[in-house]
């Protein structure tokens, strides 16, 4: 459905296109037009595109997916098929999409445009968020952000940007204000726009009249759709949710999945939601829209869509509301992926678009389809990077993910994620150790304050057996990260400490661990659950290694001394507890069972006495009540309780019960990996 | 920590424990050779050794991946030194097998072999020349010394224990033979004896196995002609089936029969208990004063540091010429009347 354009739009639409057809190019030559979400900004950018058009001039969108990791990729081929497009940079595609580092591509990009700026005006939406927000990104982020910053601040040719000019530090021409503001009424009444779901819309209208004023149009097809499933209550209720359009669409999502005649509708969303530009009827018809009953899909197209240029499109908001519903599971996830980036993938085959190829690398990236890949061009090595990066994560193809940045380094030799990544793919698997460590260095040498490739290469050291290496590259990584750091980052000790923290402990090398686990600031420390857990096993090793290990590690410290554990507070006689002593069995032959134990602490902070006990197997039998000696081994904990005055105890032993610890953080790459390549990991 | 060895004798140096037994072996002007390790409350002595004697290693050997013999050999590869690098059975447990214990000091351990392997591991992929894989009948030249492999050969290797596939080395140099029985029990002695001969006739001997009785055999304690002292030294075995035992059929008693003189590098009981001075005494105290069965009163651990290693210097003839014991290590006579004392002596 075709959403009435706003009041503010057409007005603001009549003043600038003539003022940006006046206006000289120029750095100065900047329009930015501002508002809350929904009021209109990329429609107004839409509007502009087809009216400059008609006034000689060469309007280009850059309207990339938001917060991706090729949202750089994207921006370029939005600008080189808009250029392509109006006839301005004929012939020199093609040799622009051969191998080349971003820097280079981006200069020629620029080139283009200073070599058109009388003709060219960019219609920029949104560059404030085109990096994408996962810290796993910052490669890609970084790209984007300079893409903006260069598109928005360093041409000459006119610019509307729509939201924030990015980090641009130019003063526009003129700041556009676009407030919500809308008509419902015609709109809900008119019958032929709602089809199925007409009376649901007027039956709004005729209820909530005046207060639907203020609603953009996305929060008025959300509340015809409550309306239509539920009932005009339930839409008059959430209304009056402050919440606004996140409470509408929360109800509207709850009622889909609640109804089993409308839950397909939430798959679809979900299907839909996994787009990332404007697409066709026929995509539509791939995602399984076509095949839903009437009055779902009427849902579908009346109020979760609506039509821009021909294209239909479904809300950004909505994409992200329906990922956090997660209707989809992983695999049917993937298999989406897939479906969509063969359908972009025979667009591009009939009409050569650079939008289309990047779409369906971007599919194929996320379904890990390594076969539709390979078929496919990317424009930057960014792509080729997440393309590996999916491949080593979701498919565990370490192997192809190895080539996929091999491929990414013909393109960039001086790509340092390409270089980590290569490393990595190729340690996980515990192969090649001279290629990962070369390419693990090389990474740092080009980046070297990027704490994962400092965490990775000190955890490969730890990993081959080399501690005095790994202690050298710890230093370094806390020299170049000017750690410690009370600001830092908190990310930066989960990225680095942790990890190798976790390492260093499970190779019992306790010393480093409690240097590394030390510089963490121990607010961070105290907040991180893994951080917490990796401390509290640690304290346990070394008071092991203190031969004063006599609790399992399935008792928590905090609960060590609040005993006893198994014990009972009165014997069978009735006599009262009159003392207690946590051990382990440290050694038995045949004579003898061993015992370190401990005296718990007194009260007043008093510290434990550890000390031996050595009895024989006939006394141990004789007072436990559990296992007797011959059933027993070294390492197995006991507890011993004096009953009265009694001054033999009686003894429990703790189950051999594995220990686990949730929140311990998982050991990967497995550590063990280069021996096990090498066959030397037995049962 | 031993101190001021003598530039111009053959030194043998066994610690353990703390946790595991480590020998190392210095001829004059050379570097050392160390096989296995220690750790003694987080501290390898043989890494401490070759720090405190700025010198450097020339070989160093893990004999078998048994906790008790790797524990501490990582540190001494992070030292200076260079050369062969010998392992006779690169095996480490899965980690997901242990990674569950409840049992703390099974973590440390368990980690700490794997550690090691690590690091014998990516010796033997950086440095393919020193690469030593110890079979029967490989012979190495280091720093002077010969090294010979009496043990495991080929067809030791579908044995699943350690113990069967440990390495046993004989070390020569000039007419000093040392003999390093690692955990080699008494049936591969026979074996061994077949392919290497006098083996009794050394100037000391790391006796198996931590003198158990089944890894004692008259193939290198029988009588040896012409010779001189035999140096005994028996690392003890301090967890889980403690050894050496003292019974009259134990290994000690054993070896007691066939030579005047055992020396122990410490007690079987653990580090915390070992005694702060070295120690002389006979079988028969060992025997009476048993240090099991204190009844249910708590054994307080000895906060002293215990060295509990033995070190031995010859002359290029095999002749003893230094002795050293560190605090914690026990010789043990055959008869009172030969220690002298008439009693166990020994202190501060």
């Amino acid at each position: 459905m075709t959403a009435p354009r706003l009041p503010r739009v057409d007005d603001t639409l009549r003043a600038l296109a003539p003022e940006i057809g006046r206006t000289p190019p120029g750095e100065s030559a900047l329009w930015q037009v501002s508002g809350p979400a929904t009021a209109g900004k990329s429609a107004l950018l839409s509007a502009l595109r087809e009216t400059l058009s008609g006034r000689g001039l060469c309007p280009v969108l850059l309207r990339p997916p938001l917060a991706s990791f090729d949202s750089a990729s994207a921006v370029l081929a939005d600008l080189a098929g808009g250029l392509h497009a109006h006839g301005l940079v004929n012939g020199q595609i093609a040799r622009w999409q051969e191998p080349a580092p971003f820097a280079e591509k981006l200069r020629t990009a620029l080139g283009w445009l200073e070599d058109t700026a009388d003709r060219v005006v960019l219609l920029i939406d949104e560059p404030g968020r085109w990096p994408s927000r996962s810290p796993e990104d910052d490669r890609f982020s970084a790209h984007a952000r300079e893409v903006a910053r260069a598109l928005t601040g360093r041409v000459r040719c006119r610019r509307v940007v729509a939201g924030p000019p990015s980090e641009a530090d130019l003063s526009p021409v003129r700041v556009i204000h676009l407030q919500r503001a809308s008509e419902p009424g015609p709109w809900l009444c008119d019958r032929a726009t709602w089809g199925p779901l007409a009376d649901a819309a007027e039956e709004l209208w005729c209820r909530a009249g005046d207060r639907l004023a203020p609603l953009s149009p996305l929060d008025l097809r959300l509340l015809v759709a409550i309306t239509f499933v539920s009932s005009v209550e339930t839409a008059l209720q959430a209304l009056g949710d402050p919440a606004g359009r996140r409470a509408f669409a929360r109800e509207l999502a709850r009622r889909l999945d609640a109804d089993a005649h409308f839950r397909p509708a939430t798959k679809t969303w979900a299907r839909l939601a996994l787009l990332r530009r404007p697409f066709d009827e026929a995509l539509l018809a791939v995602l399984g829209a076509t095949g839903l009953s009437a009055d779902v899909q009427a849902i579908v197209r009346a109020c979760l869509l609506y039509e821009e240029e021909g294209k239909l499109v479904l809300h950004e908001t909505l994409r992200l509301d329906a990922r956090e519903h997660g209707w989809l599971g992983g695999a049917e996830e993937r298999d989406t992926h897939s479906t969509i980036a063969h359908h972009y993938a025979d667009a591009f085959q009939a009409r050569g678009s650079l939008a289309d190829e990047l779409e369906a690398f971007f599919h194929a990236t996320r379904a890990a389809d390594a076969r539709l890949l390979a078929e496919l061009r990317p424009l930057l090595s960014d792509q080729l990077d997440a393309m590996g990066r999916e491949l080593s994560r979701v498919n565990r193809d370490y192997t192809g993910a190895v080539r996929v940045f091999e491929r990414s380094l013909e393109w960039d030799p001086e790509n340092d994620y390409a270089h980590h990544y290569l490393a990595f793919n190729l340690d996980v698997q515990g192969t090649e150790p001279a290629r990962v460590e070369e390419h693990y260095q090389r990474a740092i040498a080009l980046a070297p304050e990027n704490t994962w490739w400092r965490s990775r290469w000190v955890s490969y050291l730890v990993t081959r057996g080399r501690t005095a290496m790994a202690r050298q590259a710890w230093d370094d990584a806390l020299d170049a990260l000017a750690l410690p750091d009370p600001d830092a980052s908190p990310e930066i000790y989960e990225n680095l400490h942790l990890w190798v923290a976790r390492l260093l402990i499970h190779r019992g090398q306790l010393d480093f661990a409690d240097h590394v686990l030390r510089g963490i600031p121990s607010e961070i420390k105290h907040r991180h659950p893994g951080l917490r857990s990796l401390a509290r096993l640690l304290s346990r090793l070394i008071e092991a290694r203190a031969a004063r290990a006599v609790f399992p590690l399935s008792v928590e410290v905090a609960r060590w001394w609040d005993g006893p554990h198994l014990a009972a507070r009165r014997d069978r006689e009735g006599r009262a507890l009159a003392r207690w002593l946590p051990g382990r069995i440290d050694a038995i032959d045949e004579g003898v069972v061993s015992l370190l134990v401990a005296e718990p602490p007194g009260s007043g902070g008093a510290s434990p006495r550890y000390g031996h006990i050595d009895i024989s197997r006939a006394e141990f039998d004789r007072a436990s009540r559990d296992e007797r000696s011959e059933d027993l081994s070294a390492g197995r904990f006991v507890e011993l309780a004096f009953y009265g005055d009694a001054e033999e105890p009686v003894i429990r032993v703790h189950r051999p019960g594995p220990f686990r610890d949730e929140d311990l953080p998982p050991l990967f790459p497995d550590p063990a990996r280069y021996l096990r390549t090498a066959g030397w990991v037995g049962a | 920590m031993i101190d001021r060895l003598r530039e111009d004798l053959l030194y043998l140096v066994v610690f353990g424990p703390g946790y595991g037994e480590s020998i190392l072996v210095r001829p004059p002007g050379g570097s050392w050779l160390v096989v296995d390790g220690c750790r003694a409350q987080g501290a390898a002595p043989a890494a401490q050794l070759l720090r405190a004697t700025a010198r450097h290693w020339s070989c160093v050997v893990l004999t078998h991946p048994h906790l008790d013999h790797a524990a501490g050999l990582d540190e001494v590869l992070d030292c200076s030194g260079a050369g062969p690098v010998g392992c006779a059975d690169p095996r480490v447990m899965e980690p997901e097998h242990w990674t569950r214990s409840p049992d703390a000091e099974e973590w440390l351990a368990r980690g700490a072999v794997e550690h090691v392997l690590a690091a014998i591991h990516d010796r033997w992929m950086r440095q393919p020349e020193h690469r030593w894989l110890l079979r029967r009948g490989d012979v190495r030249e280091v720093a002077g010394m010969r090294l010979r492999v009496l043990h495991p050969d080929e067809a030791s290797i579908p044995f699943r224990d350690p113990n069967r596939m440990a390495a046993a080395l004989l070390v020569e140099w000039e007419n000093v033979r040392l003999l390093l029985g690692s955990d080699v029990v008494a049936v591969d002695w026979e074996a061994i004896a077949r392919e290497a001969s006098d083996l009794a006739r050394h100037a000391a001997l790391k006796v198996p196995h931590h003198g158990s009785r089944g890894a004692v055999h008259d193939v290198y304690a029988g009588p040896a002609e012409g010779a001189q002292e035999r140096v005994w030294i028996v690392t003890p075995y301090n967890r889980g089936r403690r050894l050496p035992s003292f019974g009259n059929d134990e290994g000690l008693a054993w070896l007691l029969e066939r030579e005047e003189r055992v020396q122990l590098t410490g007690l079987p009981v653990p580090f915390e208990r070992q005694a702060s001075y070295p120690r002389t005494t006979t079988l028969a105290e060992l025997q009476a004063g048993r240090v099991a069965d204190s009844g249910w009163s708590i054994l307080p651990a000895q906060p002293a540091d215990p060295g509990c290693y033995v070190a031995v210097g010859f002359d290029r003839d095999g002749r003893l010429v230094d002795e050293r014991r560190g605090p914690g290590s026990v010789a043990v006579h055959r008869a009172v009347e030969e220690t002298g004392a008439g009693a166990t002596e020994g202190g501060p």
